[in-house]
């Protein structure tokens, strides 16, 4: 019961904070139907209801099957925060009426879900403990206008984003600070990205945050206190999740001392966060909405989790953030290019596939990265695509490096040789000799093209001659053209030098 | 006992294996026996109201197309140019699909079940659909939203249900099969009230892809027929997994075609036969059921069967573990007809609220409703555990004791129903109404196979409902159901030892309503 | 979710009834939900015959055979266009389906 102490002060106050994350996995098709999903990059601007079928919509008779990739992505986050991996885990409904809602229920996970406890130890040390993570489908979108702003008489519903698969992460209240949760936020986020089962942009709702937030609040007499625990929906970027926990950090002690009412049964509440006013509002209560009548599935079977496939999934296991961070640097790479591959998990996917069809040396991974960021990043950009989708694999590229290694191509010839390179399985080599760009090594051969350079730049010789050693750029150029670039240009720069200092 | 072969007016063969092999034969063409099909059903439906739909158009162009397939020498599937009537809560892609209700009214369905695939991939022609109790919720037949279903036995009464349109085809002698669902009994019992052979798989056997939900644990699609030969060969057509239901049973199907072979129809292969005989189907029957049922006893013992004596004491409260079970399944599943993506919506909705409650309301009749109020309340918050969890742990007992009588018999023997078909209108209490199940729920509940066979018929001296002329109205006798439980995928085995009961009890006769009389 | 003995009243009172109904999204009359209080109760003390089974020790058994694993390999399959999709809408506007106005976001 409150108890209003006029006289009680606060002392000290310690924020508790747990999180529930939901992130919507990238399978190319739904969670339990194969139309296309709208979280995966190649559906997202999909225009209303163009990516929905029988199943998504509810219609008689149909029926859900799981989406194998979405269980293993599922179970790779949940490995990658050290959680048990349920051997069996089964499938409930959760009932309820919404109109964004087909079935008039959702299918989740209830009392046996794919992953149990685990913990992330955030960047500072600090570790976080994690509850579950479950399985589940997201809902539809409720629109109260139309495209363009229009109004509209009612309220309108897309069904695209139902049916795609949700993973819900539920977290202990280890958090102590909003920069603790916000952290662990940013870094969930990179981990998700680097597993390759999200793109993490969050204002495309990749992944929404509910904060539970209360206070112990440390009183005068030594007592301590604990105020109700507030659930704050559907954040979706660190901003608002920062500005959501500092605003109930305090107006909760506030509340506190008008009203008095500490945590407890029926005591928890739900609050959205306003952008606009930067507050947190009291969400209208309904009734029954704890009603679930959760019941098991009986129209899925449960998943049985053994250990060939656990294992199967390690071996899939990319590196972790901070595993590349200590590899790339070990390449000599600069704090630039590193924070540009950690950016883009494309790129050091990449990169490891390219990495490991060379020798493997650090001297190899710097060079790689290289071509990847100056050649091929150009080329891709160029196209409008990814460094995947150039129809060169990252190990064919791999063979460039080599080349340029052993100076059988020149740094010049490294573009068109790329670009020839798409859309062929003929080795970096082979693309080189069609080409025309594998370096002549042949002495006759480049005393001709030598010859034909001083002779067509009488100037530069001179120059070189009388002391300018700068004008051998011009000389070693225009050998070059003579040669068609397949002349190596140190060798042709010292083959000049032997003759101009030869000649008179 | 067999029709004759058909008057030259009505080519329809003597059964659906001896049509099928007329069409292929080019004795008789489908394109005549589909015509003679939807003429009959047109003439009969005012009396019995057996289908919602018949598409005569599609039918006879599709029928045509097998003829020109068959002329031309090509390949043709084992079903090829049969007409079958389907169940209308089995969508097809043509003309509506209503579970004859109000709430699906008009519904076309964009996508058809996957037994219909199968079935018109295997030549059927699917010319109809049947009425039913609204969403397969009864045993009647009384609560299809277009009008009862009636016997052709006796219109005046029921032809039993859920599958009620689709037995009272077969039993008029419209067609040789029709499709019905079997939740807790929908095939069997219907099968027994009309002197048919019904078919329920093994759960999961068949594809439930297409079959609006209703007991999702506990549907299965099967066949009404008049011989235990054609229930097999629809049901083998149907039969195999489906990636498309995650429910649907690896299991490899057998031969049960290949099952009811001559050898099989035999009486003589009885001998040895382990029938188990519970105790609990003994008591509690109409009299003329208890009386076939001692004879069925008798002739099988006749026939060297050796008779067990099994134990199912929990018989009786599958029908409370069933009336947990299926409504708490049936709400959920019904929840999705909300009057927004398609269905029946209100008028003038104000709220959203409003929008559901009045669309459902005006939608859904008394039972489902019903149905849809008890399984709200056994799943909600407080009841959970005393009524839906307490339910599945009975089930998991049904199920083992089922299991323990098989480790005793090959089969086990009793009555499909407990009384004949009675009067339309005269069962208004819901419990006397689903205590009509009390033999059939188990086997969903457990999963096993089972069929319901003609055993004989009866004399109901019953009067009131609708013929109201009071006691001591002569009543056509009436048929009656046996009903042969076997273990799950068994159903090759099931189907050889109906075979051979069918041949020793005889085949069923015909309505005299049917043409074929 | 509690282990509350079952009702075996001869009626349940209209509170239970209306707060059923709600939770189905169903309307009852006045007279149906008087009907309802009798009838429900009817079935549900027939339902109440599972109380005299021993159940203990028994696992709940939701599906009559246990499966597990089927998954489905992840590519994209049809769907259905705006206007299919639409097709038995019975409000529709432009390309979504139409309800009444509702406040709030999005699902509970």
């Amino acid at each position: 019961m409150p108890s209003v102490s006029a006289t009680r002060t606060v002392v000290s106050r310690r924020l508790i904070v747990g999180l529930e994350i939901h992130v919507e996995l990238a399978t190319r098709s739904k969670m339990f139907t194969r139309a296309p999903n709208l979280a995966h990059p190649e559906n997202f601007d999909a225009a209303p209801n163009s990516v929905v079928d029988p199943v998504v919509l509810a219609l008689p008779g149909t029926l859900p099957v799981m989406n194998r990739e979405a269980v293993e992505m599922s179970i790779l986050v949940g490995m990658a925060l050290h959680c048990q991996i349920a051997r069996h885990s089964k499938w409930d409904r959760k009932n309820y009426f919404y109109p964004d809602l087909p079935k008039g229920y959702q299918i989740s996970q209830y009392d046996q879900p794919l992953c149990g406890e685990g913990s992330h130890a955030l960047a500072s040390g600090k570790r976080i403990g994690i509850i579950r993570a479950h399985l589940e489908e997201d809902t539809g979108k409720l629109g109260h206008e139309l495209p363009g702003g229009l109004p509209a008489d009612g309220s309108l519903v897309d069904f695209n984003r139902a049916g795609t698969p949700l993973l819900e992460i539920v977290t202990a209240p280890d958090f102590e600070s909003a920069d603790e949760v916000v952290a662990f936020a940013e870094e969930l986020r990179d981990l998700c990205r680097f597993l390759g089962v999200t793109e993490g942009i969050l204002q495309r709702g990749h992944m929404r945050f509910e904060p539970n937030v209360n206070l112990a609040l440390v009183l005068d007499d030594g007592s301590e206190v604990r105020t109700p625990v507030v659930e704050v929906k559907n954040l979706n970027s660190f901003r608002a999740v920062r500005g959501a926990i500092e605003h109930e950090a305090i107006r909760q002690e506030a509340e506190w001392m008008q009203t008095g009412r500490v945590m407890g049964p029926g005591a928890k509440s739900t609050r959205g966060w306003d952008d606009v006013a930067l507050e947190t509002v009291l969400q209208r209560e309904k009734e029954d909405a704890h009603d679930y009548r959760y019941f098991p599935d009986p129209d899925l079977v449960g998943v049985e989790v053994d250990d060939a496939w656990l294992d199967r999934l390690r071996a899939r296991m990319p590196s972790r953030p901070d595993e590349l961070r200590a590899r790339f640097a070990g390449w000599g790479l600069t704090e630039k290019d590193i924070r540009q591959l950690l950016d883009d998990p494309a790129l050091s996917r990449w990169l490891r596939e390219a990495h490991g069809a060379s020798s493997g040396t650090d001297g190899d991974g710097y060079s790689l990265t290289k071509l990847l960021l100056n050649n091929v990043m150009k080329l891709a950009n160029g196209r409008g695509c990814g460094p995947v989708d150039l129809g060169f694999t990252a190990a064919q590229a791999a063979g460039v490096v080599a080349l340029r290694q052993t100076d059988a191509i020149g740094a010049q010839s490294v573009d068109a040789l790329l670009e020839a390179m798409c859309g062929t399985p003929e080795t970096p080599r082979e693309v080189a000799v069609r080409l025309g760009v594998l370096q002549v090594r042949d002495d006759s051969a480049l005393d001709a093209w030598v010859e034909a350079a001083i002779t067509g730049n009488p100037q530069a010789a001179a120059d070189v001659r009388g002391g300018k050693l700068a004008a051998i750029g011009r000389l070693v150029g225009a050998v070059m053209k003579e040669s068609g670039g397949r002349a190596n240009a140190k060798d042709a720069q010292a083959r000049l030098l032997e003759r101009l200092k030869a000649t008179p | 006992m067999s029709a004759g072969g058909g008057s030259a007016a009505t080519p329809l063969g003597s059964d659906l294996v001896d049509l099928r092999d007329k069409i292929a034969s080019r004795a008789i063409s489908s394109e005549a026996a589909t015509r003679a099909t939807l003429d009959r059903a047109e003439q009969l439906n005012p009396t019995l109201n057996a289908f919602h739909e018949l598409h005569a158009e599609r039918s006879l162009e599709r029928a045509r197309a097998i003829d020109a397939r068959i002329a031309r020498g090509e390949l043709v599937g084992p079903l090829a140019g049969v007409p079958i009537a389907i169940k209308d809560n089995i969508v097809t892609s043509w003309g509506t699909t209503t579970c004859s209700s109000k709430i699906l009214q008009g519904f076309k369905s964009p996508y058809d079940a996957t037994i219909v695939a199968r079935l018109e991939s295997a030549g059927a022609i699917l010319f109809g659909k049947t009425n039913m109790d609204e969403f397969a919720m009864g045993s009647s037949g009384e609560t299809c939203a277009w009008g009862p279903v009636r016997n052709p036995w006796d219109t005046t009464r029921v032809p039993g249900g859920s599958s009620a349109g689709s037995a009272a085809a077969v039993a008029a002698g419209i067609c040789h099969a029709a499709l019905g669902s079997d939740t807790g009994g929908s095939i069997r019992q219907p099968a027994a009230f009309s002197a048919l052979v019904g078919l329920k798989p093994t759960y999961g056997r068949v594809s439930r892809y297409g079959l609006v939900a209703f007991g999702s644990s506990l549907d299965q699609i099967g066949p009404l027929t008049r011989s235990v030969r054609d229930a097999a060969l629809v049901h083998s057509v149907m039969a195999g997994h489906d990636h498309r239901d995650s429910t649907s049973a690896i299991e490899p199907t057998g031969d049960p075609v290949g099952a009811c072979d001559a050898r099989a129809a035999d009486p003589a292969s009885l001998k040895g036969l382990r029938v188990g005989i519970p105790s609990q189907y003994l008591t509690g029957n109409h009299p003329g059921v208890d009386a076939l049922f001692a004879r069925a006893r008798a002739q099988l013992h006749g026939h060297g069967a050796t008779l067990v004596e099994v134990e199912l004491p929990l018989t009786e409260v599958g029908i409370s573990t069933y009336y947990v079970i299926a409504p708490a399944e049936a709400c959920s599943n019904l929840a999705r007809y909300d009057g927004i993506r398609y269905g029946h919506r209100t008028a003038k909705p104000g709220d959203l609220f409003d929008l559901y409650a009045r669309s459902r309301s005006e939608g859904f009749g008394t039972e489902v409703k019903r149905r849809i109020m008890l399984g709200t309340y056994v799943l909600s918050s407080g009841y959970y555990d005393a009524y839906y969890r307490r339910a599945l742990q009975v089930r998991r007992l049904i199920k083992q004791e089922f299991d323990t009588a098989f480790a005793k018999c090959d089969v086990i023997l009793g009555p499909t129903a407990p009384t004949p078909a009675f009067r339309i209108g005269s069962v208004q209490d819901p419990v006397t109404m689903y205590m009509n199940d009390v033999y059939t729920v188990n086997a969903n509940i457990a999963g096993i196979c089972a069929v319901s066979l003609y055993g004989g018929m009866v004399k109901d001296a019953s009067g009131g409902g609708e013929s109201g002329a009071g006691s001591g109205t002569a009543s056509p006798d009436l048929p009656i159901g046996v009903q042969l439980q076997a273990p799950a995928f068994q159903e090759p085995r099931l189907l050889a030892i109906a075979c051979a009961f069918e041949s020793m009890i005889g085949r069923a006769p015909v309505a005299p309503i049917s043409h074929l009389s | 979710m509690s282990t509350d003995a079952p009702d075996c009243s001869e009626s349940l009172t209209e509170a239970q009834v209306r707060h059923v109904a709600k939770l189905a999204r169903l309307a009852p009359t006045a007279e149906e939900v008087a009907r309802d209080q009798v009838q429900l109760a009817a079935v549900l003390k027939h339902v109440a015959k599972l109380q005299s089974v021993n159940v203990s020790g028994v696992e709940p058994m939701a599906q009559p055979f246990p499966a597990s694993n089927h998954l489905a390999a992840d590519e994209p399959g049809p769907c259905l266009t705006p206007d299919q999709a639409l097709a038995n809408a019975p409000k529709r506007l432009d390309d979504f389906f139409a309800v009444p106005k509702v406040l709030g976001e999005g699902s509970a």
